[in-house]
């Protein structure tokens, strides 16, 4: 492990390699600073810059934009009391109240180290935690892949959303998706509606961008033209915000609690930075001495968040790199990524791509630390005016960004018309409330699901029962069952509450 | 608002799972398998939707709209298809060059010199990156594809 480590770190940091991780970095502070920009949509729509890449090049710039992006939406959430990303949610609880009492610039520089503090944590995690994972995952066979692979969409489609019905069909409609075009061992073509450009299948990064890409955009054009953010209102008061000043007793502990659970939450699939930095502020806010001041401007309720939210997000890596499982949106684009790069994540990775996977960790790591350079020094003057574009100009620069991306993947201009057709899909899902995230899983898994059943079948003689008797099996079985009903427990946990305090 | 969209939206895709079971009941068994189990669960979970619907509607509860603002989307939906066909025909640079102006004064945006300068820096963006440095192909102009393509039957092809 530890040479595979060296060798990943050797190769991170050729040139090209940092060149890309301040790109993604650069990048995705900008993404995550635009509402209605995600990480998610942000790797999505940049992925195409890397087919045809040195995976790691890609994978560095992959790793950057989803550091950036979680950094990013801070920026307004801070200001304008508006989170870029929904895992800046709990930064704006503390972070805008500072700003209006005039200390911007402290607020922006503990979150941006405190993102910092946080990524690399979570990259420590993910380096120690992943490849003892992965050599475990070696000994599952078809059965058991098949039910960790339906425990991945169901937990992500149970947990991720509002509401576990349309988790759970969102996560139906993306397998099914992943099911269109020739079946691979019979070469039956199924439900291509009899168009030939379908029996390769729906490629996974022209879904992404439609399902993320273009709903976005058309939701833009519905705004008002002028509709940006105005910043004109923010206090530009010159605070005292030296290092040396800020309240480290408090801010330490928070770091280290916001790190915790950032990386504990973001190891289960489907839950995502949103929960991890809101069940990281109610905890630090539960334990604060004065509980009282969060919510008013507390520094430490922004540390706190800032840092969980981070955390969250090489973590959420480890189930997908050894088990091939996204845990979120992100991790599923990142996934597609490695397979455009013609690399099958899973724990063979690890033994056929040492140099890919730990080079990607160690760029987990770099790009967290460089956050501090490039967000630090920039945020207030650069991306704080990207709030100033206004939507009707955003518009069009996303179709033309998702177009591209859609043509270049296979020069192919029926796949720019798919695009087009799915963005109404992509939209119905947002409008409905449909979380997307379960579908993109779903087309992931969905053919590694088929497989490893029809292997699973061919090994029992079509004896269905080869699913349920196998020990490793019963385990994710019982654990899959618990994560769909799960919303049942915690309601009739809620009533017996209620009744119990009346 | 929300419950009627709710049940319209479970009433669609219990269609799409029945449409899907038809087809796959077509397919080979092997081939059908997971695509008739996946089917199964969607019909049932669009039963449960509608139910669900149904009984949130008897107590009257209100949303947003599905469409906010219908005419903007129109625009924005018509501004994407004319762009999709406009690279096919007039080639991507062009049609680029025309989208982002015109897309941005159709959603009643007025600041030239704002559109100006975003969409020469993003045109340059896409040049320099996707041009130059990564040497993407991107779609060219029919007619210029036809221009090439006579020139070549001419005999002139060494000039292209």
């Amino acid at each position: 492990m530890f040479e595979a480590l060296a060798e990943g770190f050797t190769v991170i940091l050729q040139w090209q390699n940092l060149i890309a991780m301040v790109a993604g970095v650069f990048g995705g502070v900008l993404a995550g600073a635009i509402p209605g920009l995600s990480a998610t949509m942000a790797v999505a729509l940049l992925l195409p810059l890397t087919y045809g890449l040195n995976p790691v090049f890609a994978l560095g710039l992959m790793a950057g934009i989803h550091n950036g992006a979680a950094y990013g939406g801070s920026i307004p959430a801070i200001l304008l009391r508006i989170p870029g990303t929904p895992a800046a949610v709990a930064t704006t609880f503390d972070g805008y109240p500072l700003a209006m009492s005039g200390k911007v610039n402290k607020a922006l520089k503990v979150s941006v180290v405190s993102s910092a503090i946080g990524g690399a944590a979570s990259a420590i995690a993910l380096m120690s935690i992943a490849p003892p994972l992965a050599d475990l995952a070696l000994a599952f066979g078809p059965p058991e892949i098949f039910w960790v692979s339906v425990f991945g969409i169901a937990s992500t489609a149970v947990l991720i959303g509002k509401d576990p019905v349309k988790g759970l069909i969102s996560a139906c409609i993306g397998v099914m998706l992943g099911l269109v075009g020739l079946d691979h061992v019979t070469g039956v073509e199924r439900f291509t509606l009899g168009l030939i450009d379908l029996s390769g299948g729906l490629p996974l990064a022209i879904v992404l961008m439609a399902l993320f890409g273009v709903p976005a955009a058309w939701m833009m054009a519905e705004k008002k033209p002028n509709d940006n953010l105005d910043i004109s209102s923010i206090s530009k008061t010159k605070d005292d915000d030296r290092i040396r000043d800020w309240p480290w007793r408090e801010i330490l502990p928070a770091w280290c609690r916001g790190g915790f659970l950032g990386i504990l939450v973001g190891i289960l699939p489907g839950l995502g930075g949103a929960v991890s930095s809101v069940v990281a502020y109610g905890s630090q806010k539960r334990a604060a001495k004065d509980p009282d001041s969060y919510g008013k401007g507390n520094i430490t309720g922004v540390a706190v968040a800032e840092c969980a939210n981070n955390a969250d997000n090489a973590a959420s890596m480890i189930p997908a790199l050894t088990l091939g499982i996204p845990g979120s949106g992100v991790a599923a684009i990142i996934l597609a990524g490695l397979l455009i790069h013609g690399m099958e994540p899973g724990p063979q990775l690890f033994s056929d791509h040492p140099d890919v996977v730990f080079g990607y960790m160690w760029a987990m790591m770099f790009t967290s630390l460089m956050l501090i350079v490039v967000g630090g020094m920039l945020s207030t003057r650069v991306f704080a005016q990207v709030l100033r574009v206004p939507s009707a100009i955003m518009m069009p620069i996303i179709v033309a960004l998702a177009v591209i991306g859609t043509y270049t993947f296979e020069n192919n201009i029926f796949n720019v018309y798919l695009l087009f057709a799915l963005g109404f899909v992509g939209y119905a899902l947002d409008r409905l409330e449909f979380p997307v995230a379960p579908v993109i899983l779903g087309l992931f898994l969905g053919q590694k699901i088929e497989f490893n059943l029809r292997v699973s079948l061919l090994i029992s003689q079509d004896d269905l029962s080869i699913l349920w008797t196998r020990p490793i099996s019963i385990v994710i079985i019982v654990a899959t069952l618990l994560v769909i009903i799960s919303p049942l427990i915690r309601l009739a946990f809620r009533r017996a509450l209620r009744s119990y305090g009346k | 608002m929300k419950d009627r969209q709710d049940i319209i939206a479970g009433l669609v895709t219990l269609l799409l799972a029945c449409a899907g079971i038809y087809e796959a009941q077509g397919l080979p068994a092997g081939v059908a398998i997971l695509p008739m189990w996946v089917l199964g669960a969607l019909f049932i979970l669009s039963c449960i939707m509608i139910v669900r619907g149904l009984f949130k509607r008897a107590s009257g509860a209100e949303g947003t709209p599905f469409i906010v603002e219908p005419k903007r989307l129109l625009i924005g939906i018509i501004a994407m298809a004319l762009y999709i066909i406009g690279i096919e025909v007039i080639g991507f640079y062009v049609t680029t060059a025309l989208f982002i102006p015109l897309t941005a004064l159709a959603l009643g945006f007025r600041n030239i010199k704002i559109i100006t300068i975003t969409s020469a820096s993003f045109l340059g963006f896409v040049y320099v990156v996707f041009t130059l440095i990564f040497e993407r192909v991107l779609p060219v102009s029919i007619a210029f594809s036809l221009l090439i393509g006579a020139l070549a039957s001419l005999g002139v092809d060494n000039y292209v």
